[in-house]
């Protein structure tokens, strides 16, 4: 029962429109009439569609109106609309598919209501055909479970075969996946109602409430039933009846539960047929009802055999139906496990409610069944379940063997998930690796210990740092004890954790295990401050390894508070763990904060000079601080600062220090500046030596600006080959979970983007989204920019949905996770509104941009950067939408703030110089465009060089100005070097030959005749050679008469002109007359011209008439 | 559906390149339907200075120079391709005409698949009978502007929706190609702006 209402209505709407346009005298109501189920929006819609066409400029058809149709709707009409069938008398349509129409059918005899599947004419059979239908059917019609529908059987006439079911009051879980993708919160009863169609047409049905009200009540045996847990169970919605069933669906908490609940009475369904060798063969949403007591009926059983490809080509079909097609199936092997999978997809989009695999065409439908894993379901909803993913995982693996064997073991497993217990199947889970490796290298010291802990979170960067830290404590007084005790804990607490033999729970997280181990530590060391000071402390860092910050900075807290108590907070000890609760700030995005602690640990340093200089990396965090909060000068000398003195000292880290400011540099588009510190960085790794030679990680580091250094600059091929080789590098080095891999993953596929290598980008970056989602949290500001750029490259692809859906749930985690004032939530909403503006929704751009400006203002004050950025975009979108004055208020006042605080050259400036002067030009005050023109041209030759495109385009700009205030001698300067630039690149391209154009129209006013000539006579000498001789051509043959003319040089320009005119003349005219009719005539005119000035009479007038003909 | 179009390609395939009488035969066949496009949409303060077939040569001239490049990795039908080129050409024209409707690339996206978007300005002289056919003539004025007016007070998306399926007369794969949506969307799409439509018009009766 594959009913899709609005494509049968697409069909009929084409074919209505198709005979309108051939001129065929339709009529609304003979259509209304012929679809009784749309009746209603064809009256409604139809005129409307007829007044569209009338009003159409063609009177014409151009095209064959059937290349404008879909196949479907060539099998639409093959099916008579019949009124009885043997004894079945036709009640109404309930849906059609290619599998058929289905009736609801009352039959007579017995006074029963059934459903009658009429299967289409084109699947009409032969009699070998027609007697594997009936055994097919028989072979259904044995099946009696609870969850199948009952075919009572088969029949024909008039030449029409049908199957004889029982009718089944429901929606198919493909209305109920639709309706709740539409809506996830449907109310109880009148959101279902009105999209239960069958139920609006029904005549003289109108039921309310949970009432049962199907004539024929399922009769499902009894001892099926109890088999079942889930129809029994069903606490929360009572008498559970399909409008209850769907609301507690959608209800949150219950919907998985109900959906495992499906599942279950599915695959017990298919358990049963399977063990009377009948399998289905095509289970999908569209062939499971859902009946008003909550339970899910499986119809079609076999169905899909008796049709054979042809035939569901020829419905169009194909697609709906390969979507749940297990891969086996494509090379025509089918067994029981072919079932599991598609059951498994089907739950899969109940779950996600999206389908697993994406695509509306055969090939790349065929692609993804093969080659692609979908998306975890928890990747697209993380309130799913985890265990409930895994029986799905398990269900669809690509190779069947993979799979559940056997359908009842599908049912086994979601059984056991409803009743809470653990499932069989496993995702192969981080600890399970994390066991391996333990079992491979027994943990003796707390070293080893720890460094496979950081190791496994993804924490490589610490662990380089860690060592020192460790050596500092191991030469403490009391060394032995602490070893010991840090030991103890580890083995005895942490590990007893991830011991599966031990604990009993296969399914314990590598989270839970710490977190069991740092709840018990108070209790424990309650008695030996200094290590507990220094367990917190380690905990703290391997929280900050897992991105849990909020966690890593309770017990930074808790080290810094005992800390404190020991020795005050004016020791090395307490600053140690002060600094890194200012990293944690500074990580949560609390700038201002960190900056603050970060303060007092240097003044400390400065304090005391005998203090450890390693504490003096604050200056550097704080620098990073204020770098985020875009105050760059002050920033810079910070760095500056700390640089110096580093030069004078072996202890301070003047590599990592040079990199910041590298980094400074580069966010201020000093980019030689910052391209000559990370020359000086790495003569430090060259010099090698011992003491400064920077960590693998800090080279990377200084590479990864180096590249972006390279790609701002335009020296793209630079830079992808530095970007490739790093994230080569990092993900060798530090393995592929490590940030800095992460971030030059991000950098790299940033770079792939740009240079249109769209699938390579997309491919990379969804491998890394879920590593970066799983080690440094879905909020993070890492991997929020991952998901951006994903979405980029969904919006590249043409992927406009995804794209925007990615960037939606994207907003939603930073608001939930960040908070709404938080930058990275801002600048979520920012991202989204733009989406939305591309897409032509103002309305919700506008409310983004608004509340993103709003909330930054209040933040972080008018003078931020991101404020500033809302602004300038808020009042762009106010020039779409012609709210002109609103807009350049808006726009000059985030303009002169930029200037406040960024480079002249800075892309955030040029880019809101260039709406604003777009503000103008429509306007079209070109006085007030004409200076900001100047002026991004000015930064854009400084940054990028004279070809660059952005240089053009700004170029481009300031012609239209000047042009507009007839400032001839300046345009012609400007359009002069455009041209150079583009007739080096291609003499013939539109914007050479646009530009080419112009200045001769600019070089007419300016009485330049002769440069003209020279001009024109080297473009067609080179055009001439090199066979280019088009309508371009005698165009410019005829601007060259023109200013032959003008130099007096009659005999010449009547001589150009009339090869022109013949050139024009010969020119292939058939395919755009008009075009050379226009310069036929303009060159005709110009001939008169010449021959009024040398006194021609004859042939003047001759002319005039010539071109007064083709004036038309 | 599919094979037409197919055979457009095959066509330029076996041809040989743009001086081919097939390549010919092909802009000829796709010029009326290209046309009327350009009208669509060209602005009408441009409309004063340039006519619809100079942006049709323009793009035929560029079909020539590209056609070798289209034919290595022909990602769209051959009459989606050449709509393309002409609606570049349009912005080309509007930009060099009338100054001002420069993209920039950082954070603007060309208008609709390429072509400036249907407005409801170049609707109006459409519809108002500038280049209807005797026959249309006759069909009552009233009813146009009435409809002209409907269109110009729809969202973009449903005015574009709607300008494609009747106006261009694409197909709903087509017109889901012009847009960058996918096509069920547009289907969707299309018969909530026919709903839309529907709807502004009758309000429209009432008063």
């Amino acid at each position: 029962m594959n009913l899709d209402e609005s494509s049968d209505f697409d069909s009929i709407l084409d074919s209505f429109t198709a005979m309108v346009r051939r001129g065929e005298s339709v009529s609304v109501d003979d259509f209304a009439n012929r679809y009784p189920s749309h009746a209603e929006q064809i009256r409604r819609l139809f005129p409307v569609v007829k007044k569209m066409e009338q009003g159409s400029p063609a009177s014409e058809p151009v095209i064959d109106p059937d290349d404008s149709l879909e196949p479907a709707m060539h099998s639409l009409n093959q099916i008579p609309s019949v009124r009885s069938l043997g004894e079945y008398r036709i009640v109404q349509e309930i849906g059609r598919g290619g599998m058929g129409i289905v009736y609801r059918a009352e039959q007579e005899s017995l006074g029963r209501t059934v459903a009658l599947k009429v299967l289409p004419e084109s699947a009409q059979f032969d009699e070998r055909r027609n007697q594997r239908f009936r055994q097919e059917a028989k072979a259904s019609g044995k099946l009696l479970h609870a969850n199948i529908v009952p075919v009572f059987g088969v029949g024909r006439d008039e030449n029409l075969s049908y199957l004889v079911m029982q009718y089944i009051d429901g929606p198919s879980l493909e209305q109920v996946v639709a309706k709740l993708r539409n809506d996830p919160n449907p109310g109880l009863d009148d959101t279902i109602r009105q999209t239960d169609t069958r139920d609006n047409l029904a005549e003289n049905k109108n039921k309310s409430g949970a009432e049962p009200s199907s004539p024929v009540k399922p009769s499902p045996s009894n001892h099926d039933i109890s088999n079942m847990p889930a129809g029994t169970d069903d606490n929360e919605s009572g008498s559970a009846s399909f409008d209850a069933s769907i609301s507690s669906l959608s209800a949150g908490g219950h919907y998985f539960r109900n959906v495992a609940k499906i599942g279950a009475q599915v695959s017990d369904a298919l358990q049963y047929a399977h063990s009377q060798n009948v399998l289905h063969r095509d289970i999908k949403p569209g062939n499971l009802l859902l009946d008003d007591s909550g339970n899910v009926w499986v119809t079609d059983f076999g169905i899909a055999k008796l049709l054979d490809e042809a035939d569901l080509t020829k419905t169009g079909e194909t697609v709906g139906t390969l979507r749940y097609l297990p891969p086996e199936q494509l090379n025509g092997s089918s067994d029981a496990r072919s079932d599991v999978y598609s059951l498994g997809l089907t739950i899969y989009e109940l779950l996600t409610l999206q389908p697993a695999f994406q695509g509306s065409d055969f090939g790349q439908l065929v692609k993804a069944i093969t080659d692609q894993d979908p998306k975890k379901p928890r990747q697209i909803n993380r309130n799913i379940p985890r265990d409930l993913e895994t029986i799905v995982l398990k269900a669809i693996a690509k190779r069947p063997r993979d799979r559940y064997q056997h359908a009842g073991n599908l049912r086994d497993d979601f059984k056991l998930f409803l009743d809470g217990k653990p499932i069989r199947a496993r995702q192969t889970s981080e600890l399970e690796r994390f066991a391996k490796a333990i079992k491979r290298r027994p943990i003796i010291s707390t070293l080893t210990a720890l460094l496979l802990f950081s190791l496994i979170t993804g924490a490589a960067l610490t662990t380089w740092k860690w060592r020192q830290a460790t050596a500092a404590l191991q030469s403490a007084k009391r060394e032995a004890q602490s070893r010991q005790a840090i030991n103890e804990f580890l083995t005895q607490d942490l590990l007893r954790f991830a011991n599966p033999s031990l604990g009993g729970e296969p399914n314990i997280s590598l989270r839970t295990v710490v977190d069991r181990a740092a709840a018990s530590v108070e209790s424990r060391f309650g008695e030996t401050p200094e290590i507990h000071a220094e367990i917190r402390f380690q905990l703290g860092r391997i929280y900050y390894g897992l991105r849990d910050l909020p966690e890593a900075r309770k017990h930074f807290q808790r080290s810094f508070q005992i800390h404190n108590d020991l020795y005050g907070d004016q020791h090395s000890e307490t600053m140690k763990v002060l600094f890194r609760i200012g990293k944690v700030e500074r990580q949560q995005g609390n700038n201002e904060k960190a900056i603050e602690i970060f303060d007092k640990v240097i003044e400390f340093c400065i304090a005391n000079p005998k203090a450890p200089r390693k504490l003096m990396d604050a200056a550097i965090q704080k620098s990073g601080s204020l770098t985020r909060l875009n105050r760059f000068a002050e920033a810079q000398q910070v760095i500056e600062e700390f640089i110096a003195e580093a030069r004078k000292t072996d202890e301070m880290d003047l590599p990592n220090g040079l990199q910041r400011l590298a980094n400074v540099l580069y966010a201020q588009g000093k980019y030689a500046e910052s391209e000559k510190v990370i020359d000086e960085f790495l003569d430090f790794s060259k010099a090698a030596s011992a003491s400064r030679f920077p960590g693998k990680v800090a080279l990377a580091e200084a590479n990864n600006i180096l590249a972006l250094n390279y790609l701002a600059t335009g020296n793209s091929q630079l830079a992808m080959r530095t970007l490739r080789a790093n994230y080569e590098f990092a993900k060798r080095g530090f393995g592929e979970k490590h940030h800095s891999t992460l971030v030059y993953g991000k950098n790299l596929a940033d770079g792939l983007l740009e240079s249109d290598k769209i699938e390579a980008a997309t491919e990379l970056l969804e491998n890394l989204l879920p590593i970066s989602e799983r080690t440094r949290g879905v909020a993070d500001v890492h991997t929020m920019s991952i998901r951006r750029l994903l979405a980029k490259a969904h919006f590249r692809a043409g992927k406009n949905e995804s794209g925007i859906e990615i960037l939606e749930s994207s907003l939603e985690a930073a608001g939930k996770q960040l908070g709404a004032g938080h930058r990275e939530t801002i600048g979520a909403a920012i991202k989204l509104g733009w989406e939305y503006r591309k897409q032509k929704k103002y309305a919700k751009t506008e409310s983004l941009f608004k509340q993103a400006y709003l909330m930054a203002e209040k933040e972080f004050g008018p003078d931020d950067r991101l404020t500033l950025v809302a602004l300038a975009d808020l009042g762009d979108l106010h020039r779409k939408t012609k709210q002109f004055e609103l807009s350049e208020k808006e726009q000059l006042q985030a303009i002169a703030g930029m200037r406040k605080s960024l480079s002249p050259q800075h892309p955030d400036l040029i880019i809101s110089l260039r709406a604003l002067i777009k503000l103008y030009f429509e306007q079209e005050r070109w006085e007030n465009a004409e200076p900001l023109c100047i002026e991004i041209v000015a930064a854009n030759l400084a940054t990028k060089g004279a070809s660059a495109e952005d240089t053009v385009n700004a170029m481009e700009f300031l012609s239209d100005a000047y042009l507009e205030l007839d400032k001839f001698e300046e345009a012609r300067e400007v359009l002069t070097s455009i041209y150079q630039v583009n007739v080096a690149k291609d003499q013939y391209s539109d914007s050479a030959m646009d530009c080419f154009f112009r200045l001769d129209f600019v070089d007419s006013n300016l009485q330049r005749h002769k440069d003209r000539v020279a001009r024109i006579e080297s473009y067609c000498e080179q055009a001439k050679s090199s066979d280019h001789v088009n309508g371009n051509y005698w165009k410019a043959r005829g601007l060259l008469g023109h200013a032959l003319m003008k130099l007096k040089k009659f005999s010449q320009a009547e001589q150009v002109l009339l090869l022109a005119f013949e050139g024009l003349k010969s020119q292939k005219s058939d395919v755009e007359p008009d075009f050379f009719r226009k310069y036929m005539g303009r060159i005709a005119g110009r001939l008169s011209d010449v021959y009024d000035q040398t006194g021609n009479t004859p042939q003047r007038d001759q002319w005039k008439k010539t071109y007064r003909s083709f004036r038309r | 559906m599919a094979n037409r179009q197919f055979d457009d390609l095959c066509l330029l395939k076996k041809g040989d390149g743009p001086e081919s009488p097939a390549f010919n035969e092909i802009l000829i066949k796709h010029r009326d339907r290209l046309r009327r496009m350009v009208e669509i949409r060209m602005n009408q303060r441009l409309q004063s200075r340039l006519d619809a077939s100079d942006v049709i040569q323009d793009t035929f001239i560029e079909a020539a120079r590209a056609l070798d490049k289209y034919l290595e990795n022909p990602k769209i039908s051959v009459f989606l391709w050449l709509r393309k080129l002409a609606g570049e050409k349009l912005i080309q024209a509007h930009r060099k005409h009338l100054g001002a409707q420069k993209r920039s690339a950082e954070r603007e996206q060309p208008i609709y698949g390429g072509a400036p978007a249907a407005t409801s300005q170049a609707l109006a002289i459409q519809l108002s009978g500038n280049f209807t056919s005797p026959s249309q003539a006759t069909v009552n004025k009233e009813s146009k502007d009435q409809l002209t007016a409907a269109l110009e007070s729809m969202d973009d998306i449903d005015r574009e929706v709607l300008t494609l399926r009747h106006f261009e007369q694409l197909s709903s794969r087509e017109a889901a190609d012009v847009l960058e949506m996918n096509y069920e969307a547009v289907k969707k799409r299309y018969v909530r702006a026919l709903d839309k439509l529907q709807k502004i018009l009758t309000a429209g009766e009432f008063k």
